[in-house]
């Protein structure tokens, strides 16, 4: 087990320090963490650092186990205090809702015409992460105050991440016990992106067994649950009982329901997941350059002439990246090798899995198998296996593999120079596959969207895309790796990866929901990304204003008219960014030069800036004296009905109003002044072109 | 070449297709509603809903948030009633008297909604022509035009900035006047009330030999 927490808590770790800034939990990652794991607040609105958290909570709770392996049998005895609280039962109506704490509960809630209910297996979306987490609904409530709505997910962990020295299953799913924070979280419902299928495959009969084609077509199954008091995979009957049945097992509603997300789901996915693929792919070729100059960096000068001596056709292609990075060398020297010693497995494995899911599909079990072998330092019996492979494999692989296996003969010293040519010539090959056959490539990912559905039936293919989805899962590992780098800003090249990645992030985010106009914009503006424009055509609506910036500039996320004041001449609109970058360089070239939109509104714009609050609404009387004598926090206060009513010509409020409707009036006066005046200018300088406008008089009271 | 605002209302009706009805359907929905100006930030929808069920159904409201707008300024309310003509009787009343929401002093206004208040509002189906959209730089032939056109418009929007400002301060003015005044004259009520309250206006009442009734 130790292994698997050590990685999961350096993830844990570098997430932190990427996302939050928090060096100090990744300076070392290998010991537990200097401050203690973040306790589940109530209203984490997007979920941070829950899989940190997450981390962090498995790694303490590996030296509480460590604490009580004295007392064997002590933990898992332990009654689980509920960490996810009796389930309600299921289909119960809203309306049967319980209040307690300022929380509505209730059992089911629709979001985006999808109908959430408890139990509920759903993908909760976390910005950090490229693949969204996997939990059950145990609890939905409505704050009373805040409006907000939260669910209490019970998580589940993927293989990986249980396992992450076996062999990948990506459907297979671990349900969380235990008793330590972490099982459970509360999170914003908004962070909760789709209902997807799970199923429990356990063979107790209250589980409601799926059917083949069930499981086939589901997205998980799971039959264990990880205890994470005792660290250890359990079959979930055994948790049954602390958990409660209704938790675990499958009813027959569920079932149905799963059969009919299957529709929808699969077409979504079938859909989008080319294109994300085809994503994550480019993205993969983006990172495994700088990871392969980095080896390359790294390797003594010795190996490169025998490289270059051994391959004469590849030398060429080597040598450029060596010159490239031969530069970078001194920079980077320092830095990277003691973060290479932390990442080497994983980067290993990258390139590892990278291998097998190019060649063709027999060979590919093979090479899988030796290389979960090879992680018990073992090179050499890789080789021989890929010599087996070799006989079968078409002619550019054959090449590919024999090469590969030749150096790695060479090198067959010690062990630990022994991996790092392994890493070598897995870098090489992918290199030559590369320069090779990028149609190859290609093809491969397009078929690997098919044989995802006929995982099923042949058992090759299901290793393949077991390799492919190690791939997938091993990428999140470099892309954290990645961004560490950053922080050392080693190269530009590495910041536009990671520009890329923010971007590519946002727009899966928006695969998955289109984020509310006011959300954008509550949090577009802090961040600088909030352009108001003045000037702006009346007749024009949101969409004409949208397609009209999206034409002009890049990066426009969203933009709206705001509603017009009746009697000004113009209207004024207001675009969203999706960078702060991009915001200022649409406002700079709107100010040096001049936008016209239909030849007639030249715009104007401005940055909008977080309003100051003021105090108050004028007109607004709130007396403090009348509030104490009224004893107006009193349950009656806050059960009142505030009227609304006209009043009455004999009272002080009626003076006071008419005392209001004067202003207003002047106001009102004074703005038709304006307009009528400005309108004028207006008229005068698009007739005569020249504009023969008098200073403003603003003719206040 | 025509003078700015376009009150891109009710205009041409042609070609009839799903976009059009849908405009007209919009169209239909700017009649019967009102825009409520001067609001307290703190309304609710179903504060509105009570204020204009008064004058008629109510069939939607739309609170408008301006962004730009403090979290204390005043908001504006769509309100959609059931016809046009309750929304006409509810401008007018609202206009005659002093309507209060939610027993603010200040009073609320209303106006006849028009097509332009509505932010999210569909696009005019006959408006086949392209917006056209185009930058005009330093050196091109007409740079000079344009940028005193645009200098032009920017004063506009200051002047506008600039009265929104001053309006602003003068109802803050007001605001405060009342608000003295108002504490002046329930320090008035107290001390009637403290002088009910002590006997004293008794004793008053028998000094000037002037009859109390009271109690």
């Amino acid at each position: 087990m130790r292994p698997a927490i050590a990685k999961d808590l350096r993830m844990a770790g570098e997430s932190m320090k990427v996302n939050e800034g928090e060096a100090a939990a990744a300076a070392s990652p290998q010991s537990p963490p200097s401050s203690p794991a973040p306790t589940p607040s109530t209203s984490s609105p997007s979920t941070p650092a829950q899989e940190a958290r997450k981390g962090f909570d498995m790694a303490e709770e590996n030296m509480n186990t460590n604490d009580e392996a004295l007392a064997p049998a002590a933990a898992p005895a332990q009654s689980l205090a509920s960490p996810s609280l009796p389930p309600e039962p299921e289909g119960m109506a809203i309306d049967n809702a319980n209040e307690e704490e300022g929380r509505i509960y209730s059992s089911s809630f629709s979001s985006d015409g999808e109908e959430f209910h408890l139990n509920d297996i759903v993908r909760i979306y976390d910005r950090r992460f490229t693949v969204p987490h996997i939990g059950r609904i145990v609890k939905m409530w409505e704050g009373q105050s805040s409006g907000t709505k939260e669910a209490l997910i019970c998580w589940f962990l993927r293989h990986k991440e249980v396992k992450p020295n076996e062999d990948d299953n990506p459907k297979e799913l671990f349900l969380v016990a235990g008793k330590e924070q972490g099982v459970t979280n509360e999170i914003d419902m908004d962070s909760i992106v789709g209902k997807c299928k799970a199923v429990c495959t356990s063979k107790d009969p209250r589980n409601s067994e799926p059917s083949i084609s069930d499981i086939e077509n589901a997205d998980f199954f799971f039959s264990h649950a990880y205890d994470v008091d005792i660290q250890q995979t359990v079959p979930v009957e055994d948790v049954v009982d602390k958990i409660g049945p209704d938790v675990i097992f499958n009813t027959q509603e569920w079932l149905i329901a799963v059969r009919k997300i299957k529709g929808q789901a699969h077409t979504k996915k079938s859909a989008s997941s080319p294109l994300l693929d085809s994503k994550k792919r480019s993205r993969d070729e983006e990172i495994h350059p700088s990871i392969q100059k980095k080896k390359i960096i790294k390797k003594e000068d010795v190996k490169k002439v025998q490289m270059s001596t051994e391959e004469a056709p590849k030398q060429k292609k080597i040598k450029v990246v060596d010159g490239k990075t031969l530069i970078q060398k001194e920079k980077v020297k320092l830095n990277s090798v003691s973060k290479k010693e932390e990442f080497e497995p994983s980067k290993r494995q990258t390139l590892k899995s990278e291998v097998p899911s190019k060649l063709s599909k027999p060979q590919t079990i093979d090479i899988k198998g030796s290389a979960s072998v090879d992680k018990d330092s073992a090179p050499r019996k890789v080789v021989l296996e890929k010599v087996d492979t070799t006989e079968q494999a078409k002619p550019t692989n054959k090449r590919l593999v024999k090469q590969v296996e030749d150096e790695s003969r060479t090198q067959d010293v010690p062990e630990g120079v022994g991996k790092q040519k392994m890493e070598h010539k897995v870098d090489v090959s992918l290199r030559v596959e590369k320069s090779q056959t990028e149609k190859y490539r290609e093809m491969d990912y397009d078929l690997s969207v098919p044989k995802l559905e006929k995982s099923g039936s042949k058992g090759s293919t299901a290793e393949r895309i077991d390799s492919i989805e190690a791939d997938r899962n091993e990428e999140s590992i470099s892309k954290i790796l990645n961004q560490t780098r950053l922080s050392s800003s080693i190269d530009t090249e590495k910041k536009l990866i990671s520009a890329a990645e923010t971007t590519k992030l946002f727009e899966k985010r928006k695969i998955f929901k289109e984020l509310p106009w006011e959300e954008n914009l509550q949090r577009g503006i802090p961040a600088g990304k909030v352009v108001h424009l003045q000037n702006v055509d009346p007749s024009m609506t949101s969409a004409d204003i949208q397609e009209t910036f999206k034409s002009v500039f890049q990066g426009v996320s969203d933009a709206r008219v705001l509603p017009k004041e009746s009697i000004c001449p113009t209207a004024q609109a207001i675009v969203i960014f999706d960078t702060k970058l991009s915001a200022d360089n649409a406002l700079s070239a709107m100010e040096r030069d001049c936008l016209l939109l239909e030849r007639r509104w030249p715009i104007i714009a401005s940055k909008v800036k977080e309003s100051a609050d003021e105090s108050k609404f004028p007109g607004h009387l709130a007396l403090e004296k009348l509030k104490l004598g009224r004893n107006l926090v009193t349950e009656d206060y806050k059960k009142a009905v505030a009227t609304s009513h006209c009043s009455q010509p004999n009272t002080i409020e009626f003076e006071m109003a008419m005392e209001w409707r004067q202003l207003q009036e002047i106001i009102q006066t004074c703005r038709i002044e304006l307009f009528k005046k400005q309108r004028k200018e207006l008229y005068d300088f698009r007739n005569h072109g020249n504009d023969k406008a008098q200073k403003p008089k603003q003719d206040r009271v | 070449m025509a003078p700015s605002a376009e009150p891109s209302s009710s205009e041409k009706k042609p070609p009839s297709s799903n976009a059009f009805s849908e405009y007209q359907k919009f169209e239909e929905k700017v009649k019967r509603s009102l825009l409520l100006e001067d609001v307290t930030p703190q309304v609710t929808v179903p504060m509105i809903q009570t204020a204009l069920g008064q004058f008629g159904t109510v069939i939607s409201i739309d609170i408008l948030n301006n962004p730009l707008d403090s979290k204390f300024a005043a908001k504006r309310v769509m309100v959609e009633m059931k016809n046009p003509r309750e929304a006409a009787h509810a401008v007018k009343e609202i206009q005659e008297r002093p309507f209060m929401i939610k027993g603010v002093p200040r009073p609320v206004r209303a106006i006849a909604a028009v097509t332009t208040m509505f932010p999210d509002r569909p696009q005019k189906p006959n408006n086949n022509t392209k917006r056209t959209c185009e930058w005009v730089k330093p050196g091109d032939p007409g740079w000079d035009k344009c940028n005193e056109f645009k200098q032009l418009a920017k004063r506009h929007a200051q002047e506008a900035a600039y009265l929104m400002e001053a309006i602003r301060k003068e109802e803050e003015k007001l605001a405060q006047e009342q608000e003295e005044k108002l504490k002046e004259n329930i320090k008035k009520l107290d001390e009637i009330h403290n002088c009910i309250k002590e006997k004293i206006i008794h004793r008053l009442s028998r000094y000037y030999g002037l009859k109390f009734e009271g109690e």
